[in-house]
């Protein structure tokens, strides 16, 4: 294991190192490349908004201790509960850059699940270089990771009000961190590859930590479908991980909740696929298709402050949805899985597979079906009803909200 | 072109082929066996077992054997005085005074402990950071000399170790507990059977166990309103008698890495600086450490009901007295020779901060503190003295 860790420790100074050469080196040349950034190819600056707020007749069911958690996985990052009443899920500002000389840059202030207080949730800056018909991006700051899309989405912009499952467990909702990103685009295929400080689930920050992640990416337009496919791999080292959605006492209305301090420590393996369709029916009519699954092989150990134990699990996760659209309105169906396997080993395994809650004999599923009415291009008014069977007890849940999201400003 | 219609459709089929299947839904638990024994400890399947020395394995042979050493007065110098009459069954095996007495007079100048669930203690005594097992413990109130309790010596030992061979009911005791050994009744076989009989004084039969395990009506409501003060922030009380066996200090066979904390309750100052009164300051006297004063274990408060006076000098009368001792967050004395603010003890606890209880919620903490009362555990048969039974 320490020799993974070093092996590992190596590779991603080396792939820093060399993004840092790189991008020194084209800090120096001439600028031929037109400008581009990851949100829109568009020169010149742009800030939008956008928000999204939901009333639900209830939260997702919690552990006795108010923790939230999904039996049989190791929760953290993000995933916080939807809880009953309104909630403001998500409510962002961005600011973004595209100047000729083919820098570009992107700041991004938002505020999630609730939180009372606005941070800097993207802030970074690339540049675009052009290799004969291909074109490389190098990308430096805070951002999410991009090896699937589904990771950079918010409630404000993904169809349904809830984060994925599969995302929530295995990703700690999103993966956000400080790292460096290259992805290289020929023709319709993007080949990426990030390196990731740590400090977003799965990983840990610290000499034991981090995270590093490739993905490739298929885009095609054919005829009226538009497709985007992909397949990904993240390598995730943790060092006493904690779950950090609760480190400082989350509040539950005025409950302060504290989650048990068990730590994992090790690896984590990830590897994802993914398929989007957008296909156009009649001209005001459109049908969308998406599928994504991920598995995450972990293998480290658990500790709390008397125990210990080897934890070796395969986690998998899956949803797939589709939608159509005619006019302003909008059906919609998600169902989604997760498959939670783990083995512990030592005296220690027991109490910390009940103290962490890993102890599973169910395979969590969740089906929410949604109506959305496009009051204009941009605002819409959603319904959703979720069975959730994620935890021991089926809970439905009924939800109504509101998505606004709009160009402030843009001098393009 | 072509290629890339076939990539999305094998992605398409492969995406969906593994969102539907591929599923399960299994938590294998490999303890390394650590449930093996050859005894029952009468604990419950969802428990640990205490830490088994490889060098006196449990049989029941040996718990036999080691009651009746337990309970049988001829196992000390002047022929007056066991084990059992500091460990009281009814008394969940202390012995009601402030202080104890040994079998020559002496007092000892703290309070007898309970052996409730002894095998469990991280450390042994009040303030021994070192003594780690019952054997090793044994030696004390067998052999010590300061003071005297069981009161054997050089001088006397053969005589001791006599009467215990010409009690016709030991030769098939020991002959039982110790079938390889040729001639078994020795000091060192004596220890180990009464080891064994201490260690597997297992107690989790409480109407709390009750409760936990799924019997509601097993607590009142009152003592379900003083379980959720118990545990809460607001009276800290989990923090040093937290765990299954209500003490911070607590060592079974799954723990990894064993904490021996030691607490000062801010019980005394008697100089101003944090001191404890002389012969009884706690672990300082064994560590030499200026941090170290004052410094007890946590006793489980499993029986406590039981087990008064309470602290390690016996000076708290009951259990009223200890929570009122809580809630002031130490105790001033005003006068006598022991004068001093404990509350500004500073070596005092983090967790000893007070806090103000109304009538009710005292009540409700001593009726969950008495629903740790295990009577199947301070009655049984199997734990009681065998010599006034047979």
């Amino acid at each position: 294991m320490k020799k993974q860790l070093m092996k590992k420790q190596i590779m991603k100074k080396t792939v820093l190192c060399s993004l840092a050469c790189v991008l020194t080196c084209l800090s120096s040349m001439n600028r031929l490349a037109h400008a581009h950034s990851r949100q829109d190819d568009e020169l010149g600056s742009k800030v939008s908004a956008a928000l999204s707020a939901t009333w639900r007749n209830d939260g997702a069911e919690l552990q006795e201790s108010g923790v939230w958690q999904i039996p049989g996985a190791l929760m953290g990052g993000e995933a916080y509960p939807v809880e009953k009443g309104t909630s403001l899920d998500d409510a962002n500002l961005t600011i973004q850059h595209n100047s000729e000389n083919g820098i570009y840059g992107l700041l991004q202030i938002s505020s999630h699940d609730n939180g009372n207080e606005a941070e800097i949730h993207h802030a970074y800056a690339g540049y675009t270089f052009f290799i004969g018909d291909s074109r490389l991006n190098l990308e430096g700051g805070r951002s999410a990771a991009e090896m699937t899309p589904s990771n950079a989405e918010h409630a404000s912009n993904r169809l349904f009000s809830e984060s994925p499952l599969a995302l929530d467990v295995l990703l700690g909702r999103q993966l956000n961190d400080e790292g460096l990103r290259a992805r290289w685009q020929w023709q319709d295929w993007i080949l990426g590859a990030e390196s990731w400080r740590g400090s977003a689930f799965p990983a840990t920050p610290g000499d034991n930590g981090g995270s590093f992640n490739v993905f490739l990416h298929h885009q095609e337009q054919w005829g009226r479908s538009r497709w985007r496919t992909g397949i990904w791999w993240l390598q995730a080292d943790a060092d006493e991980r904690l779950d950090s959605r609760y480190l400082s006492g989350h509040t539950h209305g005025s409950a302060t909740v504290t989650a048990p301090e068990v730590s994992f420590s090790g690896r984590s393996e990830l590897v994802g696929a993914f398929l989007r369709l957008d296909h156009t029916l009649t001209s005001d009519r459109q049908w969308q298709l998406q599928a994504e699954w991920i598995q995450a092989d972990v293998d480290g150990s658990l500790q709390d402050s008397t125990h210990q134990a080897d934890h070796i699990g395969t986690h998998r996760g899956a949803w797939v949805q589709t939608a159509l659209r005619q006019h302003q309105h909008e059906l919609g169906v998600r169902w989604e899985h997760l498959a939670l396997d783990n083995t512990l080993i030592g005296a220690g395994a027991p109490s910390l597979a009940s103290i962490a809650n890993l102890y599973n004999d169910r395979e969590p599923t969740r089906t929410t079906f949604l109506y959305a009415w496009h009051a204009t291009d941009t605002f819409l008014i959603r319904c959703e009803w979720t069975r959730d069977n994620s935890q021991e007890d089926s809970t439905d849940r009924f939800a109504v909200g509101l998505v606004w999201q709009e160009t402030l400003w843009s001098q393009r | 072109m072509k290629s890339n219609h076939t990539f999305a459709a094998l992605a398409f089929i492969a995406i969906f082929g593994l969102a539907g299947c591929g599923g399960s839904r299994t938590t294998i638990i490999d303890d390394n066996e650590v449930k093996n024994t050859a005894f029952n400890w009468r604990v419950r399947e969802d428990l640990p077992l205490p830490v088994e020395p490889t060098t006196n394995p449990m049989t029941e042979a040996k718990f036999q054997l080691g009651r009746h050493l337990f309970y049988d007065i001829r196992l000390s110098g002047n022929g007056t005085q066991s084990c059992g009459s500091c460990h009281q069954q009814e008394k969940a095996f202390t012995d009601g005074l402030v202080v104890a007495v040994g079998s020559t007079g002496d007092l000892h100048p703290r309070n007898a402990q309970t052996l409730t669930n002894a095998g469990y203690n991280a450390t042994l005594t009040w303030a021994n950071s070192v003594l780690l097992s019952l054997e090793q413990q044994m030696q004390a109130p067998l052999f010590g000399e300061n003071p005297v309790e069981q009161g054997i010596n050089d001088s006397n030992q053969d005589e001791v170790l006599q009467r215990i061979i010409d009690e016709p009911r030991y030769a098939d005791l020991f002959a039982d507990a110790f079938p390889d050994e040729g001639s078994p009744i020795t000091l060192n076989n004596i220890i180990a059977a009464i080891g064994c009989f201490v260690r597997g004084l297992t107690s989790f039969d409480a109407p709390f166990d009750r409760f936990q395990q799924g019997d509601p009506s097993a607590l009142s409501e009152a003592a379900k309103r003083g379980m959720a003060l118990f545990f809460s922030e607001r009276t800290e009380c989990f923090h040093c008698h937290g765990s299954y066996n209500f003490s911070d200090s607590t060592v079974d066979r799954t723990i990894a890495f064993i904490e021996r904390p030691f607490h000062n309750t801010g019980l005394y100052n008697v100089d101003g600086n944090g001191g404890f009164p002389d012969g009884n300051r706690g672990l300082i006297e064994l560590t030499g450490d200026p941090a170290d004063m004052g410094k007890f274990r946590a006793s489980s408060l499993r029986n406590i009901e039981l087990t008064a006076p309470y602290m390690h000098d016996g000076s708290i009368d009951t259990l009223e007295a200890v929570v009122d001792f809580y809630a002031a967050g130490g105790r001033n004395i005003t006068s006598g020779p022991h004068a001093g603010d404990g509350r500004l003890n500073p070596f005092k606890d983090s967790f000893i901060i007070g806090f103000t209880l109304t009538d009710q919620e005292k009540s409700d903490l001593i009726a969950f503190l008495k629903s740790l009362t295990d009577t199947e555990f301070t009655t049984t048969p199997r734990f009681s003295n065998p010599w006034s039974t047979q």
